[in-house]
């Protein structure tokens, strides 16, 4: 029951508090609009590779496609426009098999699945065009029989790779800032002297901050997913439910270390150095904005390790990637781990009382 | 009536000081019972270790025969303290406040019983306001409900209406006789002489760690006997050598600019003292006499003001 209030209690008091409301929410969705202002792609012209091909059906495809605006058929090799499929240069890719009399063409198609937009587009238009040509010119119900694969291509759209980089960040500055900030000043104005006169358990108080940040941590990512959807064009591949275990995971190994923070700092003012100096660092190693191929080998084995590494990569492989939980298990644990360090250490060092009120004040 | 609280010897040292050294007094059911004593002479130490909150390094708290020490989680929920600098969740409002302390304890408030603490506090209408919002005596006044939503026996409160105007503290006064008047033991700590003498049964009056007396008020008052209070100010300082001359019986004591004199003769006593002054070239001002207070008695008991 002491849970339950103080839990409530808890969100109550981030989602009342102005500047915390800034930090958790606007925040994140500031860094979305730059960053989309500045790497995100508009909606250009359409490019559809079709394999060099003299047969009828070829033809015609190339025929149907002068008459559309907007669209250019790129002609080549297969191995070539594979390569530009890749590279992102064209969206789809079409090969027109050689169809025995009387049997339907087999047209294969090739597109890339992290570029959904644009692709799903070009993919419509290829149908629509088979489609034409099957009724208009030959009159049978089924001339082509099409077969789509999608190719996964190394490089995803920026703003999709940057989305679960966002979710992580943000969880981190909540979690850290959000219960350590309390804590220490809760501490500092002797709230927490009052609490401790209570029966009420350490653990439970202090379970109870951690939680609270889990129920802040759904409400970023969905807040940055909805805005990812609707203004960015991200594709969100993976389930859901699945995204929020590992959100909630994220927020709990966040929130211990921002327990563990508030026993180390002495006073408030210390929180945000200790707590920044901590974030940024792993802000950037992290993989957050961008992966940190052309760092130093050993300088890459430290990010490995680190705690929003393994947060921000089992969010991109769940929600960008479509990977089921059991791809991202090593994450998972590692994110356990973590909190379970974080937590024996939170608990060695919690204080319920400031230094200063602890020994030295013998003041009435 | 029965004792409820006994402490015996209790003490508490910060390195090479004394905070509290060796206190033993008993407290009776249904009493209001007064610390008394300036900023730093130990009252807080001594209230803190009877609620648990800080170790002692000798002696021993009972609250109710339940020792405190070395296991304070026995009385948590025999006792209620309000503690002297009382901050809440800025964010929460009064209610909210109350309903989260109480779940502290592992209870449910019930409508009437919020109601209650309310109106007892006057805080009806500010249910809903945010505590940020509450005057120094409306906050006052929460940490007090604050601390009954347990259903303590023995209530603490330090300093309950330092800061207070006058009205303010009158209103804290009714809340405390009400507790009083509903079986409560009460403990608080004052440097308000008025405060004591007009709410405690009983003062403690502490210096240096030490408990220097303790009786009724009255009773403290009428161990200064028939003397005088003579108080004035001198254009200089007058030689204690004199000022040891006022009287045989007189008892002199600093007090800020001024002086203080205790005089069981005050028209010798004044007669002298102008005398003096003239013969010196020493102009006195704002000579009175009275009849001493609760002030008069820690004046001469411990030779300070009350108040810095």
């Amino acid at each position: 029951m002491a849970f339950w209030t103080l839990l409530l209690a808890n969100t109550r008091l981030q989602l009342r508090n102005r500047s915390s409301l800034f930090w958790h929410f606007a925040f994140p969705l500031v860094f979305m609009v730059l960053f989309g202002l500045i790497f995100g792609r508009g909606a250009g012209m359409l490019n559809i590779g079709m394999v060099a091909d003299n047969s009828v059906s070829a033809q015609h495809f190339q025929a149907a496609f002068n008459e559309i605006e907007g669209i250019k058929l790129i002609q080549g090799a297969e191995d070539t426009l594979l390569e530009e499929l890749k590279a992102g240069q064209i969206h789809v890719l079409v090969a027109f098999g050689t169809g025995e009399a009387g049997q339907p063409v087999d047209v294969e198609l090739f597109y890339d699945q992290n570029e959904l937009l644009a692709t799903g587009t070009a993919r419509s238009v290829v149908r629509g065009v088979l489609d034409g040509i099957t009724k208009a010119v030959f009159e049978v119900p089924e001339l082509f029989r099409l077969k789509e694969t999608a190719i996964s291509t190394e490089e995803l759209n920026f703003m999709s790779f940057l989305l679960p980089g966002v979710i992580g960040m943000s969880v981190m500055f909540s979690a850290l800032f959000g219960t350590a900030y309390p804590l220490v000043t809760e501490r500092e104005k002797g709230i927490l002297r009052r609490v401790k006169l209570t029966p009420v358990k350490t653990t439970v108080f202090l379970g109870a901050k951690a939680v609270g940040m889990t129920v802040i941590a759904f409400m970023q990512a969905a807040i940055i997913i909805v805005t990812g959807i609707s203004f960015f064009d991200v594709q969100i591949l993976g389930s859901l439910p699945a995204a929020a275990l590992v959100v909630l995971l994220g927020a709990l190994m966040m929130a211990s270390l921002g327990l563990l923070i508030a026993g180390v700092a002495k006073r408030v003012e210390s929180v945000d150095s200790i707590a920044n100096a901590i974030a940024m660092p792993m802000m950037f190693l992290a993989g957050t904005f961008f992966e940190i191929d052309g760092a130093p080998d050993w300088l890459q084995s430290v990010a490995r390790v680190l705690p929003l590494t393994h947060l921000n990569s089992a969010l991109r492989e769940v929600l960008i990637r479509g990977q089921e939980l059991v791809a991202v298990i090593p994450e998972l644990l590692n994110m356990v781990a973590w909190s379970f360090v974080f937590i024996v250490a939170a608990a060695y060092l919690f204080r319920w009382e400031s230094p200063k009120t602890q020994g030295s004040n013998h003041k009435a | 009536m029965s004792i409820i609280v006994d402490v015996q010897e209790l003490t508490k040292r910060y390195g090479s000081l004394l905070a509290v050294n060796k206190v033993s007094f008993a407290i009776e059911k249904g009493e209001i019972f007064g610390f008394l004593g300036p900023n730093g002479a130990g009252k807080t130490t001594c209230l803190e270790m009877m609620e648990g909150l800080r170790k002692p390094d000798g002696g021993k708290v009972l609250l109710k025969g339940f020792s405190v020490w070395p296991d304070p989680r026995k009385v948590k929920n025999l006792i209620g303290v309000q503690l002297q600098s009382t901050s809440f969740y800025e964010e929460l409002t009064v209610k909210e406040i109350l309903v989260l302390f109480a779940s502290l304890y592992g209870r449910r408030l019930s409508a009437q019983q919020l109601a209650s603490l309310l109106e007892m506090a006057g805080l009806a209408e500010k249910r809903n306001a945010y505590t940020n919002t509450l005057s120094g005596g409306q906050k006052q006044r929460l940490a007090i409900i604050t601390a009954l939503v347990n259903e303590p026996e023995i209530i603490f409160l330090d300093e309950p209406t330092t800061g207070l105007d006058p009205q303010a503290r009158r209103r804290s006064w009714e809340i405390i006789q009400e507790l009083q008047g509903k079986g409560k033991t009460i403990i608080l700590t004052t440097h308000y002489m008025e405060e004591a003498e007009n709410l405690c049964e009983r003062v403690a009056i502490i210096d240096q760690g030490k408990i220097v007396a303790i009786d009724q008020p009255q009773k403290l008052i009428d161990q200064l006997g028939q003397k005088a209070k003579i108080s004035f100010a001198s254009s200089r300082p007058l030689e204690s050598v004199f000022l040891a001359q006022l009287g045989a019986e007189a008892g002199q004591v600093n007090a800020g600019d001024g002086q203080v004199v205790f005089a069981s003769d005050p028209a010798q006593t004044i007669g002298m003292l102008l005398e003096k002054a003239k013969q010196d070239g020493i102009v006195i001002n704002n000579l009175h006499v009275s009849s001493p207070s609760l002030d008069d008695v820690f004046l001469g008991l411990t030779g300070k003001e009350l108040r810095d």
